[in-house]
């Protein structure tokens, strides 16, 4: 009953979906404004049909209706409820439903929002979205279908969900946050196909683009955060990043997303770089699939893999489908987008821009080579080989320091560039900042040139994101009867959030480089008594005890630790011993603070009650995270109307988007 | 022949076995470090010195080894983790090929000896940085070749586009100060 | 049409596919021994009740070694498969397991309910492991009467490849022992 209903919806949504792609491409050729009104309407079925099918999983799921082969598969009885909830993405058939749902979700507000000022590209954006919607919901569908009856006899009790899902709330955040991100990516791509299709590109194009591409790569950061810091927390190695190939899947289009975002700047002040926006767009849009594919697929060793299943082939197919599309549209239209005339100087702004798109899509070329390598070594040459974090480190880190330079040079420098002496005086105010941030590294006891380099760029970069996002408030009392520096800020929320996004950037950067020259770690086997000294702290082991849940076997050390004989608490690492598990996973036990964190793990356990400790001490952690909250806050500042779309949308005003095309900055 | 049949049967008992499966291991998988110099019963082991020929560097010791042991382990990959090395890893399995890489630096075998002593027992996959060699100079040489080709396509573009001065001032500043003055 | 693009478009994503549709034919969980074909490192181990077990004094007769560990569940289910090869090939082929990172207790009591089909070796601080590049348990190195590495099974061997090798290895003439 319960299967059928959920398939039911699933199918709902399919027909949604293909009339939707359909009509919507009539509508968009005919321009016919009752064709756009029924696609609007389908895109809106589409989302219901997606949360009704999804709410009838969580139905099936929280009262164990053992009958919906998804449920055998992840429920358990004895799962807490709020795990059997996330259970709903911690399996391949569910989590590509609770895709379908958010893509629901994206078109259903695209279609909403998007009603007014963007009304020539919506029919073609809709038709894009619902076509994509409906290749995940024949997936549902077809070959992933988590409704499917369970053959019988009906299981009285399953499994629950893999255990690695069920220690930490984090991960009931970090995939429909990654998700998010990955989902949303859709909706820019979409606009770029109508923008093509259309063959032009206004500012009613751009602005709203933007907006629909700074939202799902704002997800995706915090995704991609909240998946290193559940790393950290969880799987007890000290570390947050391990270049694994799912993980290297979600940076590859976060790293072309946030390229667009930046050629989005120059299009919108210069009239240039059209078309190399809209490549960007589509490109990050197929690496979402190609990251879906090797997460999906089972191709790739990975911590993060589902396993091995007849979805990697017809995801592949989508896959070759979309490039295709893409490839063919784009050498059919992009001649349509003509940038303005400009010149372009290496040192402005304009040069800056280039170059950092230059580097994203160097770095993104270089994870993709590297995530991919080992298939075309074992295919070409027959050997399985590795590319890990020691390659991925030695070739990301001095492209990483550009991008930090570029950073600080790129919103120094003015637009066009063309004074010599203006250019000069840019780059040269900033320098004293430079000398700080060396100095302060060297009083760190910083010796080695890589940090050194880092800190002096950081500093640089520093003071112009500061200079820069102060700017407008600054600007204001220079005249009489001037509003407040809120008002300043409010005629263009986006440059102070741009600023602040950057000021999240530089927090992280700076932690992250910090973070992974100063650990120091130590690890010693401790009998009950024993101490272990590390930078100043001092562990000794209490001693250990098994504790029995309902579905895991703990063993809890317990762990004094103390500085210059003060106490500083009590940690209790742990190992956690699952049924059916191979090896017991480890908890962690972290002491944060803001200098550094005490990461404690527990090796082993001795019959003789004897532990192996590891202690690490990693300094700056927290500021990982703190700077990715900065940036989502910064990116929110960004989502905030700006003056002149806010008179644009109110009636009375004179629609100056029109006026302002794409190239307006001059 | 009589053999195939005979085994064939062996499927039903492995069916049997099953049971067996569901047992709960509830104490940890011990690892069991080498044990210190001395304690070694005699003659135990496995042969390795033939295969990894004499040592070629020094015996190292205190903190230069562990030093050592750090650099040789962050390049190694731990067999049962995805894509962890062992220096991060707390695999059982880790940790014994942590022990192993100690002990065979502090018998005076360089790190080029004990990384090629890992990868000639698990494979070139043990190694998280690919040799540069061979195939293997297409995942080295593709970063510069981008950085090349991209740097190459951005000076043309600068160079087909510069033509005279443009003198642009910064018109959202221009437009703050209008808005604010209001 | 910009033929440029078309082929610039076509250049990437035409190998970019090929590759990924390259990956299905390979289990990214397999990786093949670069120890197949080559000498078995020689070991003395000692097995639960301190007996000792010298690789070199077996030369001459085929080898089979298993490196299990009770909480590996494939293992499990090779134990019977084990227990009937060591019947049927008594003095034929020698069944030798080590103990992949376990309690030698836990393998004693396990050994004791189930019975056992050879001598457990204790792998002291798992240096036979890293020797025979072992990834994980269960693994199954078939080492011939010359004392060469002739197969690897990794993960759980079916009785069809115990059989195929174990008549390999056993049609090798006895002669060639050196």
């Amino acid at each position: 009953m319960t299967s059928a209903l959920g398939q039911g919806f699933v199918l709902l949504g399919l027909i949604a979906a293909g009339f939707g792609t359909a009509f919507g491409y009539i509508a968009g050729v005919r321009r016919s404004a009752a064709g756009l009104r029924l696609t609007r309407r389908l895109a809106l079925l589409f989302a219901v049909a997606m949360v009704g099918a999804c709410a009838v999983m969580w139905y099936a799921l929280l009262s164990h209706d053992f009958s919906v082969s998804y449920v055998a598969q992840v429920g358990s009885l004895a799962t807490p409820l709020h795990i059997t909830i996330f259970s709903l993405w911690s399996s391949l058939e569910g989590s590509i439903l609770f895709w379908g749902l958010i893509l629901g979700l994206y078109i259903a507000a695209a279609a909403t929002f998007q009603r007014r000022g963007h009304e020539d590209y919506l029919a073609y954006t809709l038709a894009t979205l619902l076509g994509i919607g409906t290749f995940f919901t024949f997936l549902i569908a077809s070959v992933a279908d988590p409704f499917a009856p369970t053959p019988p006899p009906v299981p009285v009790d399953g499994p629950g969900p893999n255990p690695l899902l069920q220690n930490h709330l984090l991960m009931a955040i970090h995939p429909p946050m990654l998700y998010l991100g990955y989902v949303g990516m859709s909706v820019p791509f979409a606009m770029a196909v109508a923008a093509l299709l259309r063959g032009q590109l206004g500012a009613t194009w751009l602005r709203p683009m933007r907006r629909w591409l700074l939202v799902p790569t704002s997800f995706l950061t915090a995704g991609i955060m909240l998946g290193g810091w559940w790393s950290y927390e969880v799987l007890g190695w000290g570390g947050y990043w391990a270049w694994d190939p799912v993980e290297n899947a979600s940076f590859l289009p976060w790293l072309t997303g946030i390229a667009a975002l930046h050629s989005g700047i120059v299009q919108q002040r210069r009239g240039t770089l059209k078309a190399w926006t809209v490549i960007l767009i589509m490109i990050t849009f197929l690496l979402t699939i190609l990251g879906t594919f090797l997460t999906r697929s089972g191709v790739v060793n990975s911590v993060h893999s589902f396993t091995q299943s007849p979805i990697g082939p017809v995801f592949l197919g989508f896959l070759g489908l979309c490039a295709a599309a893409v490839v063919v549209l784009l050498a059919l239209r992009i001649d349509t987008l003509v940038s303005e005339p400009s010149n372009e100087r290496l040192v402005s702004r304009e040069g800056a821009f280039l170059l950092n798109n230059l580097l994203f899509v160097s770095l993104m070329f270089t994870v993709l080579v590297g995530t991919l390598y080992p298939i075309v070594a074992e295919s070409l040459r027959g050997v399985k080989v590795s590319v890990g974090e020691p390659y991925f480190n030695r070739m990301a880190v001095p492209l990483f320091a550009g991008l930090l330079l570029l950073m600080g040079v790129g919103p120094a420098l003015p637009w066009g560039g063309s004074d010599p002496k203006l250019v000069r005086r840019a780059l040269v105010r900033p320098l004293p900042a430079a000398a700080v941030g060396l100095v302060v590294a060297l009083l760190f006891g910083a010796r080695s040139a890589p940090v050194l380099i880092v800190s002096a760029f950081a500093g640089f970069a520093l003071w112009v994101t500061a200079d820069q996002g102060l700017r407008p408030v600054r600007a204001r009392p220079r005249r009489q009867g001037g509003r407040g520096p809120l008002a300043a800020v409010l005629v263009a929320p986006d440059r102070l959030g741009a600023y602040v996004v950057h000021l999240g950037v530089l927090i992280t950067f700076v932690a992250v480089a910090v973070s992974s020259t100063f650990q120091r770690e130590a690890e010693s086997t401790l009998r009950a008594g024993d101490t272990l000294r590390l930078g100043g702290y001092e562990m000794t082991f209490r001693g250990a005890e098994r504790v029995q849940e309902p579905h895991l076997i703990r063993h809890q050390a317990e762990v004094e630790v103390s500085t210059n004989g003060r106490s500083r608490g009590t940690l209790y690492p742990s190992l956690n011993i699952y049924p059916n598990q191979r090896e017991p996973i480890g908890t962690p036990a972290v002491r944060t603070s803001a200098g550094h964190d005490l990461y404690l793990t527990l090796m082993n356990v001795g019959s003789d009650g004897s532990i192996g400790l590891r202690a690490i001490t990693t300094p700056l952690v927290a500021w990982i995270w703190i700077g990715v909250v900065v940036m989502v806050l910064g990116t929110a500042l960004c989502l905030i109307p700006t003056a002149a779309e806010r008179r644009a949308t109110t009636p009375r005003a004179v629609p100056d988007l029109a006026a302002s095309p794409a190239g307006g900055g001059r | 022949m009589r053999r195939a049949t005979a085994l064939s049967g062996l499927l039903a008992l492995l069916a049997l076995a099953a049971p067996a499966s569901a047992q709960e291991p509830d104490t940890p998988p011990r690892v069991t470090l080498p044990p210190a110099e001395g304690e070694v019963r005699p003659g135990l082991g496995v042969e390795t010195s033939h295969e990894l020929g004499d040592p070629l560097g020094r015996p190292l010791s205190g903190e230069e080894l562990d030093r050592a042991v750090a650099e040789v382990a962050a390049d190694i990959r731990c067999p049962k983790c995805q894509a962890l090395s062992i220096a991060d890893s707390g695999a059982a399995s880790a940790q014994a090929m942590r022990a192993e890489a100690r002990s065979l630096l502090s018998q005076g075998y360089t790190r080029e000896q004990v990384v090629g002593y890992f990868e000639q027992r698990y494979g070139e996959f043990v190694l998280l940085e690919p040799r540069a060699r061979g195939l293997n100079l297409i995942v080295w040489a593709a970063p510069a070749g981008i950085v090349l080709i991209g740097g190459l396509l951005v000076a043309l573009r600068l160079r087909q586009r510069r033509r005279g001065a443009d003198e642009n001032l910064d018109t959202y500043l221009r437009q703050v100060e209008q808005e604010t003055a209001t | 049409m910009n033929r440029k693009v078309l082929l610039v478009g076509v250049g990437i994503s035409l190998p970019l596919l090929l590759v990924l549709g390259f990956a299905f034919r390979h289990d990214p969980q397999i990786v093949e021994s670069p120890l197949v074909g080559k000498p078995a490192p020689n070991f003395r181990l000692a097995d639960l009740d301190g007996n000792i077990v010298d690789l070199a004094e077996l030369r001459g007769k085929p080898v089979v070694i298993n490196f299990w560990a009770t909480y590996c569940v494939p293992c499990l289910y090779e134990h019977p498969l084990f227990m009937e090869g060591s019947r049927r090939w008594q003095g034929e082929i020698q069944f030798l397991g080590v103990i992949f990172q376990d309690d030698p207790e836990t393998i004693a009591e396990f050994n004791t309910d189930y019975g056992s089909w050879g001598p457990s070796l204790v792998d002291e601080g798992g240096r036979v492991a890293i020797a025979y590049g072992v990834y994980g348990p269960p693994e199954t190195f078939f080492i011939d009467r010359d004392g060469v590495i002739v197969d690897k099974a990794i993960g759980l061997l079916s009785p069809d490849q115990l059989l195929d090798v174990a008549n390999r290895m056993l049609a090798q003439p006895a002669a060639a022992t050196g």
